[in-house]
């Protein structure tokens, strides 16, 4: 195709979109809201020892519904988020892990966006809303993306091996690494990624970090006029690593009251080898950690970033109250998966346990959901692309494998048959209704946890044939299949500059 | 059509392209663009063969290297495209074998046959990087030099045999030449040109550290004469270095596959012909270790300067050797041949936060793989 055709053509597709679009003044707009790596220790769900400042996780819960047992679709970053903008789980999509790209696999797949735009919204990103390395951010899903900032100098122009190098991002904040761990200074293993791997207080303002630029923008856009309803997605990405933000937010913590989280040393005996060797994917850094000194530094450091977090969310609703759609706009804040650290002797994600998948999961629509309720029934964040669909009046997508959350959303406490499930990697899977958490590995083997009498999840019920009957009642909520994964990014060479895919070999 | 790895229809690209050429990918307002891309540490360390502590040589002191090695990847079994100075650097420079570029002696450059060939520096250069050369990375002559791999000019790049020494005795006149095959001073480090090399690449650091930078450093030793200071002699007892464990001619070997190893009778302390006494054969490899352990040092200030620098997590490091030697060994000195001793040469990648950092490995690798590895590992176009 010649340059000047595929511009006439495309001038015609967005004619012959804005004439399709369906009237549309009475569809609310959407603030959708993601937090990164943030597990159950926000105050809400009461998973740390001690005290969390989260006065806006609070505030959004007397807005509307909090979700005390919403769980992620994955564990880790991009399966997770691509499931949830898609709609469509990893076991149906092959898309399982971070060293894939979703786009070139999924060409035909509509995302959460690319719907909203199709039904008459503008659509407009900021921060980390896809998986947030080179090639996961297709600049055509959006009407406007305000890209992510880091703090550190990682990740929009890390080196991809066989790529080019995105020219954007920022250096080595001053005095790297603030937590003084010479590996990381050095850039050897462990950590993995040393080029995150720190943490520590910045002498910044809130709006002068890079999740507070981001927010900046959505501050400014919630305050300008906008004629068409809007989808807004803001994408912070504390408390992912690196653990910094200004330095209020660590003064929170007083060193000498971080609880550290209960660990069981014989833990893992009744785990499977499967469940034991995702434990163990990250354990050098947490050894690290530890040799190091710093782990009571380093939680005091994820208390700080959840709470700058937070205090980021206050911003973005204080500027939506302040708007002229504080009436007739769906407000969601959802974090992509949980994080351990050190519970189950595992640091970072990429487990099946309660700490890995439970996430902060806020619904709050207005003449729809009730001020101040809360819902335990277990939800996955798959359903929020369904939801958003009934809930904006979006055309059906029945091809999605989330259920819509209205029903729960009118009523808490309706009836929900359906467990979450999680997936990390093709064939691990985690179902958790109300009570229990089903665990099943590729291999066949299984952990049950009655979360009832076990929060903790330390004692695996799966071999005691008194629960026969619980294991094969949940079972047949596993997928029917599990996609085989789709090419990792080694299949192709990326060229950012006109964001397309090619497959080596291909001529 | 793009995106060729995917089952893609018409609509399909319009609707993701369409919208892609319709409204422009908006760059956040202030956002500061600045490159963090890996710099590269080259190091070129001439006439090295494997005689180092982490190849399996338990004789050799060389603690800097292992301490390389233990960053990145050993290639146990890297060979070089051909055992001669000037033929190994241009293959290896340009990702050419000899064959193609024909450059097979050391009088041809390679811009000869090649003219718009873009070498491995210049690659870089091209990409945005400050490319410098400190040191011997071409063929020691200045008819061999290339200036376009360079963003500034060469520094000590070729150095005459009088001042590799620095006794009297061994600088008789303004324009002498080679003179003992040995040298032992009781000097400082940068009283030889290596240490001057690595003062100099040390400066170049410090100058460079807040650009994307391409930085080559060619260390001298141990090619001959073998003149390094005194306290790296004095780390070996000559006594228990061992002699040649192979001193014979391979049985059945054609004479063309040998030499007389003229390069080194051209010492003055060396027979014009017929083999070396004892004592002769003791001091030569007790020299050639003791400048390995000299060129291991100025290695260990790099790595040294690159922490102190907080370079080293922003920095891929290799280090190769332009080809082996033989010590004696088949009734041979020097390189040139194709056996073992001459085509196997160290070769460590190690580029920051690797996987795996500290193996070895036995897999088959060549000095031509050197260019397409480095410009893959910091995310350039392969050319």
């Amino acid at each position: 195709m010649k340059r000047r055709d595929f511009l006439k053509l495309a001038a015609l597709s967005m004619a012959s979109l804005t004439r399709t679009a369906k009237a549309s003044d009475n569809k609310p707009n959407v603030l959708f809201i993601a937090v990164d790596d943030m597990n159950d220790w926000v105050s809400y769900l009461g998973g740390y020892a001690g005290k969390v400042h989260t006065p806006n996780f609070d505030r959004l819960a007397r807005r509307g519904v909090s979700f005390t047992n919403a769980h992620s679709p994955s564990t880790v970053c991009n399966p997770s988020r691509t499931a949830i903008m898609t709609g469509l789980r990893p076991s149906t999509t092959g898309v399982y892990n971070n060293g894939q790209w979703w786009r070139p696999a999924l060409p035909a797949v509509v995302t959460m966006p690319e719907h909203f735009r199709a039904n008459g919204y503008s659509v407009h990103g900021g921060g980390k809303i896809f998986h947030h390395t080179l090639g996961n951010n297709p600049p055509d899903l959006w009407d406007e993306y305000f890209p992510q900032i880091q703090d550190t100098a990682w990740h929009y122009d890390y080196p991809v091996p066989g790529q080019h190098v995105a020219k954007r991002g920022i250096h080595w904040p001053e005095g790297f690494p603030l937590n003084g761990i010479e590996n990381v200074r050095l850039g050897k293993r462990p950590p993995a990624n040393y080029r995150e791997f720190d943490w520590g207080p910045l002498d910044k303002t809130d709006l002068e970090m890079g999740d507070g630029q981001m927010v900046k923008w959505a501050l400014d856009f919630l305050s300008k006029p906008h004629e068409r309803p809007f989808f807004l997605a803001a994408g912070i990405y504390r408390p992912h690593l690196a653990w910094y933000t200004p330095r209020k937010y660590f003064d929170l913590y007083p060193p000498d009251r971080i609880a550290l989280p209960a660990v069981r040393e014989d833990d893992l005996d009744d785990v499977p080898p499967i469940g034991r060797a995702m434990a163990r994917a990250r354990r050098a850094d947490f050894e690290l950690v530890k040799e190091s000194g710093k782990y009571g530094e380093a939680v005091q450091a994820y208390l700080a970033s959840i709470s700058f977090a937070d205090a980021l969310v206050g911003r973005l609703l204080d500027a939506l109250d302040r708007s002229d759609y504080a009436r007739n706009t769906v407000v969601l804040l959802w974090s992509d998966h949980g994080w351990h650290l050190g519970e189950k002797g595992a640091w970072h994600k990429r487990t099946l346990w309660e700490r890995a998948t439970h996430v902060p999961f806020f619904i709050t629509a207005p003449g729809v959901t009730p001020p101040g309720t809360t819902c335990v029934r277990p939800v996955n964040l798959i359903d929020i692309y369904p939801t958003l669909i009934d809930l904006c009046g979006l055309e059906a997508r029945p091809e999605l494998d989330g259920l819509s959350l209205i029903p729960l959303l009118k009523n808490p406490t309706a009836k929900r048959q359906r467990p979450s499930l999680t997936t990390h990697e093709r064939g691990n899977h985690a179902l958790r209704t109300q009570r229990w958490r089903y665990i099943r590995y590729r291999d066949g083997t299984e952990e049950l946890y009655d979360r009832e009498s076990d929060p903790n999840e330390w004692t695996n019920l799966a071999e005691k044939p008194a629960y026969a009957a619980v294991k094969k009642d949940m079972a047949r909520w596993l997928p029917k299949s599990d996609a085989p994964g789709v090419p990792t990014k080694g299949a192709y060479s990326f060229d950012p500059e006109t964001y397309t895919w090619t497959a080596k070999g291909a001529k | 059509m793009d995106c060729k790895g995917s089952k893609m229809n018409r609509r399909d690209f319009l609707r993701r392209f369409g919208y892609a050429a319709a409204v422009p990918f908006l760059p956040a307002a202030g956002a500061k663009l600045v490159d963090i891309r890996f710099n590269v540490l080259f190091i070129a360390v001439d006439d090295l063969r494997p005689t180092l502590r982490c190849c399996g040589d338990h004789i050799a002191l060389t603690p800097n290297i292992d301490r390389l090695a233990a960053r990145g990847t050993l290639f146990n079994r890297a060979y070089c495209q051909q055992a001669v100075c000037n033929p190994s650097r241009a293959s290896l420079m340009t990702g050419r074998r000899p064959d193609t570029i024909k450059v097979w002696d050391l009088a041809t450059h390679f811009r000869k046959t090649s003219p718009h060939i873009v070498t491995l520096p210049q690659h870089f250069k091209q990409h945005g990087y400050h490319s410098q050369c400190v040191g011997k990375i071409y063929h020691g002559k200045k008819s061999l030099q290339d200036p376009p791999s360079w963003s500034v000019p060469e520094k000590f790049n070729v150095a005459v045999k009088r001042e590799q020494y620095v006794l009297p005795e061994n600088r008789p006149g303004q324009k002498s030449g080679k003179m003992a095959a040995c040298e032992c001073a009781d000097v400082p480090d940068n009283a030889y040109w290596d240490g001057k090399i690595a003062d100099e690449a040390i400066k170049a650091l410090e100058e460079n550290r807040d650009k994307p930078f391409f930085l080559a450093v060619g260390l001298m030793k141990p090619h001959l004469p073998f003149s390094c200071p005194k306290k790296y002699w004095d780390l070996y007892d000559r006594d228990r270095i061992s002699p040649p464990t192979n001193p014979e001619k391979p049985a059945g070997a054609p004479e063309l596959a040998l030499h007389d190893w003229v390069e080194l009778r051209g010492y003055n302390d060396i027979p014009n012909k017929g083999p070396l006494p004892p004592d002769k054969i003791a001091e030569l490899r007790h020299g050639y270790y003791a400048c390995v352990s000299y060129t291991d040092a100025q290695i260990g200030k790099l790595l040294d300067a690159l922490d102190r620098l907080d370079l080293a997590r922003d920095t891929v490091i290799v280090l190769w050797g332009d080809h082996g030697w033989h010590l004696g060994e088949h009734a041979l000195w020097c390189k040139n041949t194709n056996f073992e001793l001459d085509t196997r040469a160290p070769l460590i990648v190690a580029a920051p936060g690797q996987r795996c950092a500290g193996t070895k490995t036995n897999a088959l690798v060549e000095f031509v793989d050197t260019y397409p590895t480095l410009t893959e590992l910091c995310g350039l176009l392969i050319i």
